[in-house]
């Protein structure tokens, strides 16, 4: 890994745009710009950019309600993104899908989705095609702590697991549900454990290292592209804001501990490691944020002068 | 013409479609080496083998998103529900997601999903296996919505649903699996959103669905003995619905009789109506008439499910009553 | 706060009246007691006053209109003052348009009616064949097939629908009986039009409902029998015109009036009333004189009448009719009678039996005076004599026939010697 100097930039600008992105989203949210609203994804960034980087181009993604970050790991348009945030004719969905809604099917991402677990049958369904057609693809179903309570949770790894389908469940593990701690909602330490009781491997790792992410879901797509069968990677992480940009976040739990959480920044900390390592300088560091800066800011303006949907478009996409 | 049963219509179209098309897989609950408990897929798995006649656990909702998964990523899924009642149990990714991914997505992607069930009363498997719950979906703008009455409606209508690239919900009546009828062996296809006209008649229509269809042609021709010419249209698709064909109709005979095994509450039987109220009110030389299923679970005794769902008794005293 | 005026109930069987006409209007300064509305109540007319000096700050009821009792007709306060929020009472106005809209709906199916409206028909000529009465497409149809038998001239038709007639009963002139312009309107006289304006209808509220309701109460539940005497009226006249000469105008009805008091006073079981098991005789002598006025029977009653003079029964009645004829009675005035007497001898009847006014036990119905040959037992042989016929109608529940005709015989020996009741 830390041979491939190109790949770890690559990564560091990866997380470091989703960060932007987000605060971008944060700062349009409260600036009024941006209709109904959105569920951030800072601090959460290895696991998307880690996650993805172990994919090929043409894999495919599930995600849900909090997906930023997985849509622009996955090659996302910053652009069109934003665009469909503010609900403009030129953004993913042409407006009719908003943040909770973004799919890039070119691009393997199967959507954003904003019913709670329901994005994992749906993987399983995209692996059960691949599976058919013989074509290599592998799915990374994206899900929270939150939805491995859902009953679908359930289905779907079974399902996953008799048919040996080629799948990586990424569990994001950000410690919680709306206001509900995990503490609140899960018995047990690790939500990797539940993967023995579908016969298939659950490993835990640190969602606040890219590297260990990466590695991790790097051997469950080997192995899934074998033919081996699914795995789950839980990815313990913390979720940085409250459950969207309307919470503050606050009122379920101290700073001391939000502020503790912040100082474990995935970002930070993958920036001094590359500077350590010697496969960064400052410098670089530098240039790459003001980069991104600059696309997060071309992205805001292009979004604001976008024009919103035509009245005559609303029954458009409906049927084939 | 050869006369086959609706079930084998039904497994017929199937057949023909899998070796017409590899990208199309069956996914449901015994319906592999035991052929459905309906025998709705009796010899699939024979020919086209475990990887497209696929046997699931117990799981609807899982077997629902499974296929919504397949139909993304260019399969043509066919999902089988083993009772039209445990669509409550797959609610979400037929509603929240099939339906809507296509739009949300902005016409980014289509989704060729048949999710194929039964559904009615009149076999004594009470509350929880005999409703007839289409109508919801009818509520659920992005889904389509079939009701076959026939075998050759059955075949020709279950081609037209797998080859759609949209997610179509078919629903089959248990009790006209083994009702007979003329079915052609070469090809063809029924497009949706076109009505058909069972009897043409001049007196009153009748408009019903499913084995309605069924029982308001016998209504019909008991009619016809003593002077009333009854005209029967089976709308055949609920979404897409042809409303032209009825408000045609009743331009012609100036009365309407709405049949229905769904709930009269609320149902489908109030919606078409509500059409025909609004688009050919003029033409109305009577109240309309609807009849549906009592608004009770479905009950279990037959001499209570005998009364459940409108019968041809029914049929016939709606008309008189407004002829 | 503004004082508010309501429909007031006046006695246990009001439950509307009719706003007949307003005194004052909106707007303008009313004085305490100064009369403010005229109401007709179920029984008469009276005037309501003003409860307090102010403005008549808002009038909820305009004339004509049937309130029910007690609800706020008006309000009266200072000027400017704000007035509470009045939930209105509906009311049904008695006037020509409301009472179109009480007609029961023509049922007629949308087609039909779509139909008749192309073909310029009116509908509610067409008789209905449809279930619940409604009229069908079939029904116009066969109107259209009988005025297509009906051979005429476009003019004709739109004369004849213009003025209302049913151009099939039209009797043409032309050739195989094509009617023309002048057929039509030579046929206005002979042929009722469409609209049967000839059935006027007229409510059946107020007095008249009143009136007839206790009428037929009285002749279901009182077993009324009747006693016929003709009375020689010679002495009365000649009496009534002695008095004229004094400069005292008396009528034939007030010697009845004295003539039944006196015989009330013998007979106590005609001044009475049965109420539920229990037969009371009257102290006072009230009699009502029944008065027929433009807005039906109006009987004011004369009170006390055993201890009245016939000079004070005379200046009374004269003063009570006049007022009920201009609907100025006071309510007391046409309440508490205990024996009535209708005249209708002024209509020229000759004889008639008349419905006891419950709860009364009898009721005298008078007829005209005529000359009639009478054969008189001196000179042995017919003379003209001044002959009035009196029937008495009277509750046999609460008085026998052989008392009943003791007591109308004695009305006639009071009248035939008028010095008798002097």
């Amino acid at each position: 890994m830390a041979a491939n100097k190109e790949l770890v930039l690559k990564m560091y600008e990866e997380m470091l745009k989703i960060r932007l992105f987000e605060e971008a989203t944060i700062d349009v949210y409260q600036k009024g710009l941006m209709p109904g609203l959105a569920h951030p994804y800072l601090g959460e960034e290895a696991i998307a950019v880690g996650a993805c980087t172990a994919l090929e181009n043409d894999d495919f993604i599930t995600s849900t309600h909090r997906g930023h970050g997985h849509l622009m790991a996955k090659g996302g348009d910053m652009k069109k993104m934003m665009a469909e945030i503010m609900g403009k004719k030129t953004g993913y969905c042409k407006g009719k899908g908003g943040s909770m809604h973004i799919a890039d099917v070119s691009l393997g991402i199967l959507g954003a989705n904003g019913i709670v677990g329901a994005g994992l049958p749906i993987a399983v369904g995209s692996a059960l095609s691949s599976k058919r057609k013989n074509n290599n693809k592998v799915t990374a179903c994206f899900f929270g702590d939150g939805a491995s309570n859902q009953g679908t949770f359930h289905e779907a790894l079974n399902m996953a697991s008799i048919w040996k389908l080629p799948v990586v469940f990424v569990c994001e593990n950000n410690q919680y549900g709306y206001s509900t701690a995990i503490s609140k909602h899960i018995a047990i330490e690790n939500i990797s454990d539940r993967a023995i009781s579908y016969g298939f491997p659950g490993i835990t790792v640190d969602g606040n290292d890219v590297e260990e992410v990466y590695e991790a879901v790097k051997v469950a797509v080997e192995r899934a592209r074998k033919g081996e069968g699914p795995t789950l990677i839980e990815c313990k992480s913390y979720r940085w804001t409250g459950h969207s940009v309307g919470d503050p976040g606050t009122a379920y739990r101290t700073r001391e501990e939000v502020t503790e959480n912040k100082a474990k920044c995935p970002i930070i900390k993958y920036g001094k490691k590359l500077v350590e390592n010697g496969l960064a300088t400052e410098e670089n560091l530098n240039n790459i944020k003001s980069s991104v800066q600059e696309m997060v800011k071309e992205a805001v303006e292009y979004a604001i002068a976008s024009p919103l949907p035509d009245e005559n478009e609303i029954y458009q996409d409906l049927y084939v | 013409m050869r006369k086959i049963r609706y079930v084998d219509a039904l497994i017929e179209a199937l057949r023909e479609e899998m070796i017409r098309d590899e990208d199309i897989f069956i996914i449901g609950e015994d319906i592999g080496p035991f052929g459905g408990a309906f025998k709705t897929t009796l010899g699939l798995y024979e020919q086209f083998g475990s990887e497209r006649i696929i046997d699931t656990p117990i799981s609807e909702s899982g077997i629902i998103g499974t296929a919504v998964g397949a139909a993304a990523t260019g399969c043509r899924p066919i999902a089988e529900l083993m009772f039209g009642d445990f669509v409550t149990v797959a609610m979400d990714p037929i509603v929240n997601q099939a339906a809507k991914m296509r739009y949300m997505f902005g016409g980014k992607l289509k989704l060729p999903l048949v999710i194929k069930t039964n559904y009615g009363s009149g076999r004594s498997a009470a509350a929880q296996h005999s409703q007839s719950l289409y109508g919801w979906f009818t509520n659920v703008p992005g889904l389509k919505v079939v009701l076959p009455s026939t075998p050759y409606d059955a075949k020709g209508l279950l081609k037209t649903a797998i080859r759609d690239d949209n997610p179509v919900l078919f629903f089959e009546h248990k009790l006209l699996y083994t009702v007979t009828g003329e079915v052609p062996e070469e090809e063809y296809t029924i497009p949706f959103g076109v009505a058909d006209i069972k009897r043409a008649g001049r007196d009153v229509t009748i408009v019903a669905t499913g084995y309605m269809v069924t029982k308001s042609l016998q209504a019909a021709e008991e009619l016809a003995k003593e002077g009333i010419d009854a005209e029967v249209i089976d709308p055949r698709t609920l979404v897409p619905l042809d409303k032209a064909t009825i408000i045609q109709s009743v331009k012609k005979t100036g009365r309407l009789v709405i049949v229905d095994e769904g709930h009269k509450t609320g149902g489908i039987t109030g919606e078409l109506a509500a059409i025909v109220v609004e688009e050919a009110f003029d033409y109305l030389d009577a109240p309309v008439q609807r009849l549906g299923s009592l608004d009770v679970p479905v009950p279990f005794s037959p001499s209570l499910e005998k009364i459940f769902a409108p019968s041809e008794k029914d049929i016939i005293a709606a008309v008189k009553k407004i002829c | 706060m503004a004082t508010e005026l309501i429909m007031p109930k006046l006695g246990l069987t009001m439950t509307e009246g009719t706003i007949v006409n307003w005194l004052k209007k909106e707007g303008e300064n009313v004085t305490e007691g100064e009369p403010l509305v005229e109401i007709l109540s179920d029984k008469s007319n009276f005037e309501l006053e003003a409860p307090e000096t102010g403005v008549l700050l808002k009038v909820f009821y305009q004339d004509g209109a049937v309130v029910p009792v007690v609800q706020v007709i008006a309000y009266i306060g200072q000027p400017g003052e704000k007035i509470e929020k009045v939930l209105a009472v509906p009311a049904t106005t008695q006037d020509e348009n409301t009472e179109k809209k009480e007609v029961p709906k023509i049922k007629i199916s949308p087609r039909a009616k779509k139909l008749a409206q192309e073909q310029g028909i009116d509908y509610q000529v067409i008789i209905a064949t449809g279930p619940d009465g409604r009229i069908i497409e079939g029904d116009v149809k066969k109107y259209l097939e009988s005025m297509a038998k009906v051979k005429t001239t476009s003019t004709a038709r739109k004369v004849a629908e213009d003025m209302g007639i049913a151009i099939e009963q039209v009797v043409g002139t032309g050739v195989s009986g094509r009617i023309y312009k002048e057929d039509v309107l030579k046929s206005i006289k002979e042929i009722p039009t469409k609209q049967e304006e000839a059935l006027k209808e007229i409510p059946y509220t107020g007095i008249r409902k009143l009136v007839g309701d206790r009428l037929s109460s009285s002749k279901f539940s009182a077993p009324h029998v009747y006693f016929t005497v003709d009375v020689d009226m010679t002495r009365i006249i000649e009496a009534r015109e002695k008095l004229k000469s004094l400069g005292a105008k008396t009528s034939l009805t007030d010697f009845i009036v004295l003539a039944s008091a006196r015989a009330l006073t013998k007979y106590p079981n005609f001044n009475a009333s049965l109420l539920e098991d229990k037969i009371f005789h009257h102290k006072q002598i009230n009699i009502g004189v029944a008065v027929a006025t433009e807005y039906g029977l109006i009987v004011p009653v004369v009170k006390n009448v055993q201890a009245k003079s016939l000079s004070q029964i005379s200046m009374e009645s004269v003063d009570l009719i006049e007022r009920a004829r201009t609907s100025r009675l006071q309510i007391e005035e046409y309440k508490g009678g205990t024996f009535t007497i209708s005249n209708l001898g002024m209509a020229g009847i000759d004889n008639f039996t008349a419905i006891i006014n419950p709860p009364e036990a009898a009721i005298l119905a008078v007829s005209r005076v005529q000359k009639k040959p009478v054969f008189d037992e001196a000179s042995e042989q017919f003379v003209a004599k001044p002959m009035m016929t009196i029937t008495l109608s009277a509750d046999h529940r609460v008085n026998d026939g052989w008392e009943a005709a003791l007591f109308v015989t004695t009305i006639q020996k009071y009248l035939e010697e008028p010095l008798s009741l002097l």
